[in-house]
């Protein structure tokens, strides 16, 4: 039996939707839905209890403590029969917004990195479109002022008030440094998933038209895309899509079609080439395939 | 005289004397337990001491200190563009304006978007020039620096077609100190200008089209010449490259052709740009293709074959940092 103890490490800020896609994985998996599935039932859930609770209830799940990470050990059989111990973990996403922001990581997720082989890097593009500048929108009326530099930003403001993907390649560059891996020549491990989150919500040009998900990021990401692209060789990462409830959900009035169908009913994957795919694994199942 | 008590512990960290950033990656310097006469120094205890532990970044964000720079130059000779010129001449508006082009991505074909570890000191310039939903974006502050013996340096890094890897370096530095190093060359207050003149691999001269009409075209003139005439003295074969801002303002030709002259006896080799953010057509536009053909020049320079930069050793103890082959 092959064993990937802490090979993967999920990565992603608060309300990236990590614990949704996690949750759904998981019944994913127990279900025996996809193509990844789970051998023996796990020894404990215990750390997705409160996702796997607000989903079967038909809500969203509230957000994860900040200080919290867990794991679930879970025993999965691939399709060609090979034993696999996968570590799926939650924790809050503050965990990583504190790394890129007070440039200062733990000796435990520097720990998590060097063992890690595949990364799996959430990003909701929605919340992630470049900030409008002068050039996508000029000004009109009056010329251009100086500023008014009397009350100087806090460290914490001029922080925040960088573009998403300004702080998303500072994040990876912060990342590959502590792992160890250089940067002279491009990168082959870690095998990098961009997971680009609650595809549901995207508003996209023509329905009914393929959309690779690679297109979307170099829409609203353009220098993340070229950042990914030429710093990983083109066999060593992927871009998917992934809406892991395929629509907004309360958390507090149930949805009264997960209440009957059940959340394994819901969920998709954008593949790279722009297919729509029911299986959640799958973005899994390619990084698990690299790692075997 | 240096106070002790208010310095770094650290061998290799010169905060606060020479405005360099802290070796431990804090921006803030009085967060660090090793600056001694901060609040974490004196409040440090174990318990303190564990919570301010854990793994640091060798970089800040910031502007390159020379320890940053100590990191990057590590694995490739990394390229310094010096941007010269006085007050209020445009130079910092300019970084903004190629940064935010460049986060557009697909600046250019041959060259390809591998990282920055100054992504502080741009995403700040940038922040100006960008909407706060209404709130329209404004030019960047003037540039000033506690350091006066280094301006500050903007990082970005392209792979080239071939697989190389590109080391850009970009002085942001005020213009006070051009004026002044145009006037004396080894002026006290000048020395970051020197320190340009002297390290950079190629420079951009920026020309300020505004200061050039009004009543003060003469004085502004004159002032233009005497900074292009000291960048001669120093040059030495490097290139040039003639910046224009504002370049919707009209100069009247007699000026015009008098520095255009003049630049071409200075560089012969020389490019020029004409380059503006200001209102066409009641909007407030940039000349993109202007902009980008820069770029163009700015990442075909030929890179150096030997530097002897750093007369100070690296900071850190990364044998394979160390490496600068």
């Amino acid at each position: 039996m092959t064993s990937i103890t802490d090979s993967l490490l999920v990565i992603g800020v608060s309300d990236s939707g990590k614990s949704h896609y996690g949750g759904q994985l998981l019944i994913r998996l127990r279900k025996r839905l996809g193509l990844l599935k789970s051998a023996v039932a796990p020894d404990s859930i215990k750390g997705f209890d409160e996702v796997l609770t607000c989903l079967s209830e038909g809500k969203s799940a509230p957000h994860t403590a900040s200080t919290f990470y867990g794991t679930v050990t879970l025993p999965l059989v691939d399709s060609v029969g090979n034993r696999i111990d996968l570590h799926w973990p939650d924790y809050g996403g503050e965990q990583i917004k504190n790394i890129r922001d007070d440039r200062l990581m733990t000796l435990e997720w520097k720990d998590r990195l060097l063992k890690s082989k595949g990364w799996l890097f959430f990003i909701r593009p929605n919340a992630a479109r470049n900030r409008e500048d002068i050039i996508l929108r000029p000004t009109s009326g009056d010329d251009l002022t100086s500023p008014d530099t009397s009350q100087e930003a806090s460290h914490e403001n001029r922080v925040a008030a960088w573009s998403e993907q300004a702080a998303n390649i500072e994040l990876l560059q912060m990342l590959l440094y502590a792992k160890g891996v250089g940067s002279i020549h491009p990168v082959s491990t870690p095998y990098l998933a961009i997971i680009l989150s609650c595809w549901d919500e995207i508003k996209l040009p023509k329905k009914n038209k393929k959309h690779p998900p690679i297109e979307l990021l170099s829409e609203t990401m353009p220098l993340f895309a070229e950042f990914i692209s030429t710093n990983w060789n083109e066999d060593a990462y992927s871009v998917f899509g992934v809406s892991s409830l395929s629509k907004a959900l309360s958390d507090k009035i149930p949805d009264e079609e997960y209440l009957d169908n059940g959340p394994q009913s819901f969920g998709y994957v954008i593949l790279p080439d722009g297919n729509q795919d029911d299986d959640l694994t799958l973005p899994v199942a390619r990084i698990l395939e690299r790692l075997i | 005289m240096p106070d002790d008590n208010v310095k770094c512990s650290r061998e290799h960290c010169y905060v606060p004397e020479r405005g360099e950033p802290c070796n431990e990656g804090n921006l803030d310097v009085n967060s660090c337990p090793y600056f001694r006469g901060s609040k974490a120094a004196k409040s440090a205890n174990k318990h303190d001491r564990d919570a301010t532990s854990g793994f640091h970044f060798p970089w800040s964000g910031n502007s390159l200190g020379l320890n940053d720079f100590s990191f990057i130059s590590g694995r490739s000779h990394p390229h310094i563009i010096g941007i010269v010129g006085p007050h209020n001449a445009g130079k910092t508006t300019l970084l903004t304006v190629q940064y935010l082009l460049l986060s557009r991505g697909n600046i250019s074909s041959e060259h390809k978007f591998a990282g920055s570890y100054t992504f502080g000191g741009w995403e700040n310039l940038a922040h100006y020039m960008r909407w706060k939903g209404n709130i329209p974006p404004t030019f960047p502050p003037h540039t000033s620096s506690s350091d006066k013996r280094r301006p500050g340096l903007l990082h970005l890094s392209f792979r080239q077609t071939g697989g190389s890897l590109l080391d850009l370096a970009l002085t942001d530095a005020p213009g006070e100190w051009f004026s002044r190093w145009a006037l004396d060359k080894n002026d006290q207050e000048a020395g970051g200008a020197r320190w340009t003149a002297c390290n950079s691999d190629a420079f951009i001269l920026i020309v300020d089209c505004e200061s050039l009409v009004g009543q003060q075209r003469g004085v502004a003139r004159e002032s233009i010449e005497r900074i292009a005439e000291r960048l001669n003295a120093e040059l030495a074969d490097r290139p040039v490259a003639v910046v224009w801002t504002k370049s919707d303002i009209a100069v009247k030709e007699p000026v015009k052709n008098f520095l255009q002259d003049r630049f071409a006896n200075l560089f012969p080799n020389h490019e020029e740009f004409h380059v503006s953010v200001k209102k066409e057509g009641g909007n407030n536009r940039i000349t993109e293709s202007a902009f980008k053909e820069l770029w163009r020049w700015i990442l075909t320079r030929k890179t150096p074959s030997v530097k002897e930069f750093l007369s100070t050793p690296p900071a850190g103890d990364d044998l394979f940092l160390i490496y600068r082959g």
